[in-house]
């Protein structure tokens, strides 16, 4: 049981980085990003063939994967979404889907379908503590989680185009007014979830296998994470990350590895129904 | 005869009271104003009596039915129309079609034709004026005519009870004396009407009564007159220093004389 | 406001649009006689999109609740289709009959709470929906053969004449389905539901009972869409879940029913002949590239005829986007 609260934790961690970019996106310009998924893949590919050709640590590639993908999300907002923010729901969210499709058309074409893995010296040595064994790696990824997101929180609160950010997510009416340049911060923050997506990837990559067709598994996981942690609430997601992570964890206990999926999207359509701020957001009220 | 009785009303958000206790009774045929500062819950109100703000606590009822915890629509199909205060046509329509809505799906909206709905959407757009405009989209038109096709939608219901939110703000001069008529025809023809306006010199001069509404609560119900003079309603509007101030005047003249 | 959406063919005078009518009716019944098996292929698989794409048109383009996951109610239909005939032998007319009615009962069930969420969660409750009942499907060995997917008996027919069967039967519904389409238009719940894409609050104050019309129309739509599912099953004779569940499939139908103009009757039929026969040009011969073709039509679409194609070639528009050198010159007022 102990030892299923670890691992739980420990996947929380990549969880909430897979949420904390997802949310972001929608906080700041209202987008649900269906692409999000397909730039985690990517970026896990990256970390792969990074570390096969160079031999780069993954983690060490954080770094370049990071920066890479934001100037990829930066040059993709600057040039096609701006144009298509504020329009109505189904055509942002298509055309960041057609993103996607693309996205996963390149990796099949040159990558082809084939599962890859990262396998670095120290992958499967851990920690004992008693019973628990706590894999370094795991260890390792749920450091970089929390070391990220906590600087992603500093980032916001304590810079000048962090402030920008949040008040353009707040109204970007008077950000405008007070002579925020909008066009320039969305683009930035969707460079800033492409970089929160590309260390998703990278972490992922270490633990998991690489495949083109792992787009949209975790593309339905940042919707789940998101809902739960109350979408646009880049800090909730993390809740909603280990939630989930505990969720998964859990329900694969009691009702078996192949309700693992299930019991995500159930919680996720519960939560969209009965409390769609999330589970730590508030309620807004506005009069008509 | 009350038309719509309001007991003991009061809708929180969070652990706000938008409206909080509120009585009152609109009598059969009469046009009640309803005023109050902004921030006041005049609208809240008129959401909680549309059924737009359910859930809420005390007991509203309408032609002796009770409403409390009814949908929109099913209340809509008593017999109560309304407009809102940020108008909120329906694009992509004409104007007729938008005002043939109204009796497509109001009071006796399930059981006439399409066309019988048009013919009396034509009817209701010549009340309010607004024939000449019958094929236009409901984006092309000015805002006045705009507020005036709310009108002529919820009038395209056949409502017995019209609660018109805030129809002459916006507006200039001439149009509001035009809106004025139009509500004051509206009530020859039977219809007793709940209005909310900022506009004094309108709301003062068209009402039967006025309720004064501050911070969710009553604090008067009274003749236009009788409310002008009503030293708490001035203390609202105009502060509680200018209200001593006339009262001492007032005082002061009584003495004189 | 229908009647102009129309006008291209509307303005045609009577006499003439018969003769056309009657022109289409003979090309479509001549084609599985004539035309290629392949092409017969093509043409079955272009009325199955007709039908999804006006079904999404429903909830999407007349209600305005942008059902991504539709492709849901697909499954649905395959997957009893499947089922009632080679678990239960049910002959296939009465399967697809069913098939269409489970998963309207099933939208019209799930639309109550789901239909409460509005914009963005709505469109994320449809996607988890399918992504949901998919998952479900998978692991429901005993039932739907799970992960594995499921067979269902063969037609004993020759391919020729199986080729026309299908062909057939995909064209009897989508002709329904258009046709529903434009009733409905026309009909007093059509403009409640526009109403209610156009300002759902209003609308339910003016008496349009909103909870029940959503429900309805997706119910409606999921009709169409579970029929859609229940042929192909049959058509393809074997079905799996990431197929019939597959997102992919539904985005393709919102590139359509986008490229032909949301709310128009004949919109998604346009939209929906422009994708897949310039598709199956293209891709036909770069099947490997399928996909990113798929994205960057998207893309094209959503930057440039955002609008849909009908809506496009009614303002004459086209010509501004076709015309480099005249952008600048008043456009003609006369059709």
């Amino acid at each position: 049981m102990l030892q299923q609260l670890v691992n739980a934790l420990l996947l929380g961690g990549i969880y909430a980085l897979v949420g904390v970019g997802f949310s972001l996106i929608y906080g700041v310009m209202n987008i649900i990003n269906l692409a999000h998924g397909a730039l985690i893949m990517l970026a896990a590919y990256t970390t792969f063939w990074v570390f096969q050709l160079y031999g780069v640590d993954p983690f060490a590639s954080i770094v370049i994967s990071m920066a890479l993908f934001f100037v990829i999300g930066f040059i993709l907002q600057k040039y096609i979404v701006n144009r298509v923010v504020g329009q109505n729901v189904l055509m942002t969210m298509v055309l960041t889907y057609g993103f996607e499709l693309i996205a996963v058309n390149f990796a099949l074409y040159f990558w082809h379908a084939d599962y890859r893995a990262v396998n670095p010296t120290y992958a499967g040595t851990g920690l004992e503590i008693g019973d628990v064994v706590v894999p370094y790696i795991k260890l390792g990824i749920l450091t970089v989680a929390i070391v990220l997101t906590s600087l992603l929180y500093l980032f916001m609160t304590r810079t000048k185009i962090g402030n920008a950010i949040q008040a353009t997510s707040l109204n970007k009416d008077a950000a405008q007014l007070v002579g925020i340049d909008i066009q320039y911060i969305y683009s930035f923050t969707y460079g800033l979830s492409a970089a929160l997506a590309a260390a998703a990837g990278t972490l992922i990559a270490i633990v998991y296998t690489v495949t083109p067709s792992m787009e949209g598994g975790f593309l339905g996981k940042a919707f789940v994470i998101a809902i739960l942690g109350g979408l646009g609430n880049s800090l909730g997601a993390i809740v909603g990350g280990v939630v989930l992570a505990l969720a998964e964890t859990f329900g694969v206990v009691v009702f078996g590895a192949a309700y693992q999926q299930i019991v995500g999207y159930v919680i996720f359509l519960l939560v969209l129904i009965v409390r769609p701020c999330g589970l730590v957001g508030r309620r807004f009220f506005s009069e008509l | 005869m009350d038309i719509l009785a309001l007991r003991n009303v009061s809708k929180h958000f969070g652990g706000v009271a938008a409206v909080d206790g509120v009585n009152c009774s609109v009598r059969q045929g009469e046009i009640f104003g309803l005023i109050g500062p902004n921030g006041a819950g005049k609208t809240t109100l008129l959401n909680v009596i549309c059924g737009l703000a359910d859930p809420y606590q005390g007991e509203i009822t309408f032609k002796d039915q009770r409403i409390a915890g009814k949908k929109p629509w099913d209340i809509a199909r008593l017999g109560i129309g309304r407009t809102f205060q940020i108008v909120q046509p329906f694009h992509g329509l004409t104007i007729r079609e938008n005002v043939a809505i109204g009796a497509m799906f109001g009071k006796k909206g399930h059981e006439g034709s399409i066309k019988e709905a048009l013919s009396l959407a034509d009817k209701a757009l010549e009340l309010t004026g607004l024939s000449h405009r019958a094929d236009d989209l409901a984006t092309q038109i000015t805002l006045s005519q705009r507020k005036r096709l709310e009108m002529a939608r919820a009038l395209a219901m056949e409502p017995d009870l019209l609660l018109l939110d805030e129809v002459m703000a916006g507006l200039h001069l001439t149009e509001i004396s035009e809106m004025m008529e139009i509500v004051k025809r509206v009530n020859e023809q039977g219809i007793t009407i709940f209005i909310i306006e900022h506009v004094m010199k309108a709301v003062m001069g068209i009402s039967h009564r006025i309720m004064v509404l501050h911070y969710g609560k009553t604090i008067a119900v009274d003749t236009p007159e009788r409310i002008a003079e009503n030293s708490r309603v001035i203390e609202v509007y105009l502060g509680e220093r200018y209200a001593a101030r006339r009262a001492k005047r007032l005082a002061g003249s009584e003495m004189g004389s | 406001m229908m009647a102009t959406r129309l006008t291209f063919l509307g303005k045609i005078s009577r006499p003439l649009r018969l003769i056309a009518y009657a022109a289409l009716a003979i090309l479509l019944g001549l084609i599985p006689f004539t035309a290629d098996g392949y092409w017969v292929r093509v043409c079955t698989n272009f009325f199955m999109f007709v039908i999804m794409v006006e079904g999404v048109n429903i909830i999407s383009g007349y209600t305005g609740y942008a059902a991504l996951g539709n492709v849901v109610f697909f499954g649905i239909g395959a997957y009893v289709t499947a089922i009632l005939m080679s678990t239960f032998g049910l002959d296939f007319f009465i399967a697809l009959i069913l098939a269409g009615i489970v998963a309207g009962a099933f939208a019209f069930g799930l639309g109550m709470p789901i239909l409460r969420t509005k914009g963005h969660y709505f469109v994320m409750a449809t996607i988890g929906l399918n992504e949901l009942v998919k998952q479900v499907v998978s692991n429901l060995d005993s039932l739907t053969g799970g992960g594995k997917g499921i067979s269902l008996p063969i037609p004993s027919m020759p391919p020729r004449i199986n080729y026309a069967f299908f062909y057939f039967v995909m064209l009897a519904i989508a002709i329904i389905c258009v046709f529903v389409v434009y009733r409905l238009s026309k009909s007093k719940f059509g403009y409640g539901i526009r109403c209610i894409k156009a300002n759902e609050q209003a609308a339910g104050v003016m008496g349009i009972n909103t909870t029940m019309y959503k429900a309805l129309a997706w119910t409606l739509s999921a009709f169409f869409t579970g029929l859609a599912g229940g042929v192909y099953a049959y058509w393809q004779t074997f079905i799996e879940p990431p197929v019939v569940f597959d997102v992919v499939f539904a985005i393709k139908m919102f590139l359509m029913l986008l490229l032909g103009g949301q709310g128009t009757v004949l919109g998604p039929v346009i939209g929906t002949f422009v994708v897949e026969f310039l598709g199956e040009l293209i891709w036909g011969h770069a099947a490997d590239l399928q996909l990113g073709i798929l994205g960057t039509l998207v893309i094209v679409v959503v930057l440039f005829v955002p609008q849909g194609l009908v809506e496009v070639t009614r303002n004459k528009t086209i010509g501004r986007i076709f015309s480099t050198r005249r952008v600048k010159e008043p456009q003609p007022v006369e059709f």
